[in-house]
C-alpha cells in the first residue's frame, strides 16, 4: 500500500487545521452558511435530510486493517456505530456533528486518510479495479497510476473550480471492473502493444440524469505522457465546459455536443501546446510509487488446495460461499475473497463498527492486512491462501459476514436514497431489502445466476441504475414514490445503458414485477445463459412484457 | 402559494448538531408536533422571517416551510412523504432494526427567539 511521506502528512494536517479554524468561525458566526458551505463541501461535509454527512475518501478503494479499525472507532465515537460503503469506494458517516468534524478529520489523518475532494467541482477520489494487483486477468496493477493521479489532482490549483465534478477510473485488466466507459475519464493500461506501457483513454462517460457511454479519445498514450494528456483534456473541459447550466456542465455534455472528432482535435491541439518538460519526472514518480505496490513474496503453492476441496465436500454452506464469493487470483494457491455487505433485509453497504473490526481482523489473519472497497459496496480481501479459505469463512460467519451472494440477485447496489439523502425523490434501501428477502433462498439465487440489480433514489444515479441488468430509479409521481425500471444496462467493457421499460411501479409493486421477470427468464433461458445473455437474445420487448405481465 | 399550502410549519437543521428542528413557541424543537403553525401565506412569510433571524444568529441552518395538515389531535403532520420521512428523524427502515446504535433525541434542543406570535 502507498504510505504518506512527510509532505503528505503535513499537507493533510494543515488542511485539518485550516478546516478547524473554518468550523470555529462558523460556530461563532464569523462565517455565514453561504460562506461556509463551499468550505465544508471541499472537506466532504454535506448537510443531508436528517443530519450532516461526512464522506471519507478511500483512494482507489484500498484500506489497511489499521485504517479499517480507525473507521470503526470513528463510527462508534462520533457517529451511531456504523458506516456506509459507497458505489465510489468511499465511506460515509451519516450522523456526525459539525463541532466534532475537525476531530474526526484529525483521527483520519492519524491513519493517512482524509475527506478532501469528496465533494465539490473538483477531481474526486480516483477509483480503480478493486482486484488491482491480484486479478488473474490483470495486465498491469492500476493502483500506482491511480495513486499518481490522486497526488497530481489533490489541491490542483488549476482544476479546483471546474464547471462540475470530475471522476477518473483506472483498470489494468481485460475485464472492466472499474466502469471506465462511464467516467469523465477512464483509463485502461496496456503493456502488450509493442510500444511499452501506456493508456487507452476514454472520456465523456457518465451516469446521472443524462447517461452516456464515453468515447475513446486515444488508443494509446505512452506512460510518460499521461499527466500531460489528462491535463489537456482537463483544460479543454475547464475552458469549454458549460458553466451556464449545472445540468449540462459535465464533460459528457461537452464531448457529445461537440462530437468525438472535434473533442479529440481540441484535446490534441491542447496537448501539443503543453511543454513536455515533466515527462521524466512522471516516469520517475511512477517508479517511486510502484515500490509501494510491489507484489508480496508469494510462497510457492500448488494452485490446487486439497484442504479447500475437503472442506467444501464436508460443508455445503462453505462450498456455496466459495463458489459465489471467491475470484481467480494471479498467484497459484491464492484466491480473492469477497465479503458481502448485503445481508438479507440489510442496508446495502452498511457495516457496523464491530463488523469493520471483524473485517480488519480477518485481513490481518488472512490477507496481509489489506482490504478493498468495491463499487458494488462490498469488501474485498485480496490475498487469501486457498488453504485458509475455510478458516476465513468461519471467522466471517461469526460476525454475520459470511453471506454467499456476491454478484447474485441479492447483491443489490443501492444509494442511501430518501432515508438519508436530501436530494432523493424516493427511498432505495427498503426496495433493496425487499429484494434480498424475496430472493433470500441461496439455491434459488445460484439458479438465477449472476445478475446486477442497482437502485438509485433520484436521477443523479448514485446507485448506478443505468448500468444494472435491472435498474430501478425512484422518482416522485403525483405525490408518491414511484419506481421506473430499466433493463439491459452493463458497466463492463461491453458497456450499455439500460433501456426504460415503461410506466413506473408503486413501491409495493416493484419486487413483484422483478419476480415476474426472473421467472420468465428462468423459463426462457438456454443452457448456460446468464440473465444478460438471455436479455440480449430475446430482446427488450419480450423481457419488458414479462415485467408488466400481471400489472 | 396554492390553496393546499394553507397550513405550514418551519423546519431547519440545528447548526452544530445537524439534526432537523422545528420552530416552536419557545424556540426550536426536535418534536414537530410542537411547531408553530402558520395559516395562509402572510403568516407563513412572517414565521419564515422569524426563523431566518435565528439562521442569521447561527442557531440553525437551511430554513424552509413545510406544508402540514392537522391530525385527529390537532397536531401538525407533514403532507408530503419527504417531510414525513424527515420528521421521523431516522431512516424509515430503522423501526425494527436492533443492531443500529441510536442516540436518543432531545425534545427541546435550545431556545431560539421566544417571541413568535401568530
Amino acid at each position: 500500500m502507498y504510505r504518506y511521506d512527510d509532505f503528505d502528512h503535513q499537507f493533510v494536517r494543515e488542511r485539518v487545521n485550516q478546516f478547524r479554524g473554518q468550523v470555529e468561525r462558523r460556530l461563532t458566526g464569523a462565517l455565514n452558511e453561504d460562506e461556509f458551505r463551499p468550505l465544508r463541501l471541499m472537506n466532504g461535509l454535506y448537510l443531508q435530510l436528517h443530519a450532516y454527512m461526512l464522506r471519507v475518501a478511500i483512494p482507489y478503494g484500498t484500506l489497511s486493517s489499521r485504517q479499517m479499525r480507525q473507521l470503526a472507532d470513528i463510527a462508534e465515537t462520533y457517529d451511531r456505530g456504523y458506516g456506509h460503503f459507497t458505489t465510489r469506494q468511499n465511506i460515509q458517516y451519516n450522523w456526525p456533528k459539525l463541532k466534532d468534524v475537525p476531530e474526526i478529520l484529525d483521527r483520519l489523518a492519524d491513519v493517512e486518510m482524509h475527506a478532501i475532494q469528496t465533494s465539490g467541482n473538483c477531481i474526486r477520489n480516483v477509483t480503480a479495479d478493486p482486484y488491482g494487483g491480484v486479478a488473474a486477468d490483470e495486465i498491469t496493477d492500476p493502483r500506482a497510476t491511480a495513486e499518481l493521479l490522486r497526488q497530481w489532482s489533490s489541491n490542483h490549483p488549476e482544476f479546483s473550480f471546474l464547471p462540475r465534478k470530475f471522476k477518473i477510473a483506472v483498470t489494468g485488466a481485460r475485464a472492466d471492473r472499474a466502469v471506465i466507459k462511464f467516467h469523465d475519464i477512464g483509463l485502461r493500461i496496456h503493456e502488450d502493444t509493442g510500444l511499452g506501457r501506456g493508456y487507452e483513454v476514454w472520456a465523456g462517460g457518465g451516469l446521472g440524469r443524462t447517461p452516456m457511454i464515453g468515447i475513446k479519445v486515444r488508443d494509446f498514450v505512452p506512460e510518460a505522457e499521461l499527466l500531460r494528456y489528462i491535463e489537456a483534456i482537463m483544460r479543454v473541459y475547464n475552458a469549454e465546459g458549460r458553466r451556464d447550466n449545472k445540468y449540462k456542465a459535465r464533460i459528457k455534455i461537452l464531448v457529445h455536443e461537440r462530437g468525438g472528432e472535434e473533442f479529440r482535435q481540441l484535446v490534441e491541439e491542447e496537448f501539443a501546446r503543453i511543454p513536455a518538460d515533466n515527462e521524466t519526472l512522471v516516469a520517475n514518480e511512477l517508479r517511486r510509487i510502484e515500490e509501494f505496490f510491489t507484489p508480496p513474496g508469494y510462497p510457492a503453492l500448488p494452485d490446487h488446495s486439497q484442504a479447500l476441496t475437503d472442506a467444501m465436500a464436508k460443508n455445503a454452506a462453505f462450498a456455496r460461499w466459495v463458489r459465489t464469493n471467491t475470484r481467480a487470483h494471479k498467484a497459484p494457491g491464492f484466491a480473492i475473497a469477497v465479503i458481502s455487505l448485503k445481508p438479507t433485509g440489510g442496508a446495502p453497504g452498511d457495516a457496523t463498527a464491530d463488523q469493520m473490526r471483524a473485517m480488519a481482523d480477518a485481513a490481518d489473519r488472512f490477507s496481509l492486512g489489506e482490504l478493498r472497497v468495491s463499487a458494488e459496496q462490498n469488501i474485498i480481501l485480496p490475498y487469501v491462501k486457498k488453504d485458509d479459505l475455510f478458516a476465513l469463512w468461519q471467522s466471517l460467519e461469526e460476525g454475520g459476514l459470511g453471506i454467499a451472494n456476491a454478484e447474485l440477485i441479492s447483491d443489490v447496489v443501492a444509494c442511501p436514497g430518501l432515508d438519508y439523502c436530501a436530494l432523493a425523490t424516493a427511498r432505495s434501501i427498503p426496495i433493496a431489502q425487499e429484494i434480498t428477502e424475496r430472493f433470500a433462498e441461496p439455491s434459488l439465487q445460484e439458479k438465477i445466476g449472476p445478475i446486477r440489480i442497482k437502485i438509485s433514489g433520484c436521477i443523479n444515479a448514485c446507485g448506478h441504475h443505468h448500468v444494472g441488468d435491472i435498474g430501478i430509479l425512484g422518482l416522485e409521481k403525483t405525490g408518491a414514490e414511484a419506481y421506473q425500471i430499466t433493463l439491459g444496462g452493463d458497466p463492463t467493457e461491453s458497456a450499455a445503458i439500460g433501456e426504460r421499460s415503461g410506466p413506473g411501479f408503486p413501491a409495493e409493486g416493484v419486487v413483484d414485477a422483478i419476480e415476474r421477470l426472473i421467472h420468465f427468464y428462468l423459463e426462457k433461458r438456454e443452457d448456460g445463459e446468464q440473465f444478460r445473455q438471455t436479455y440480449r437474445r430475446l430482446g427488450h420487448d419480450l423481457m419488458k412484457e414479462a415485467l408488466y405481465a400481471a400489472h | 402559494m396554492g390553496k393546499k399550502a394553507a397550513l405550514q410549519i418551519v423546519t431547519a437543521n440545528h447548526l452544530t448538531e445537524g439534526h432537523s428542528v422545528f420552530l416552536a413557541e419557545d424556540g426550536w424543537t426536535a418534536d414537530h408536533h410542537l411547531a408553530l403553525i402558520a395559516s395562509g401565506a402572510d403568516e407563513a412569510a412572517s414565521l419564515e422571517a422569524q426563523a431566518r433571524k435565528d439562521e442569521d444568529r447561527n442557531l440553525v441552518v437551511g430554513v424552509y416551510l413545510v406544508e402540514v395538515a392537522l391530525d385527529d389531535e390537532g397536531r401538525p403532520e407533514p403532507t408530503h412523504y419527504r417531510e414525513k420521512m424527515r420528521v421521523r428523524a431516522r431512516p424509515s427502515f430503522w423501526a425494527d432494526d436492533p443492531h443500529v446504535v441510536r442516540a436518543p433525541r432531545p425534545t427541546r434542543v435550545f431556545a431560539g427567539d421566544a417571541h413568535v406570535s401568530l
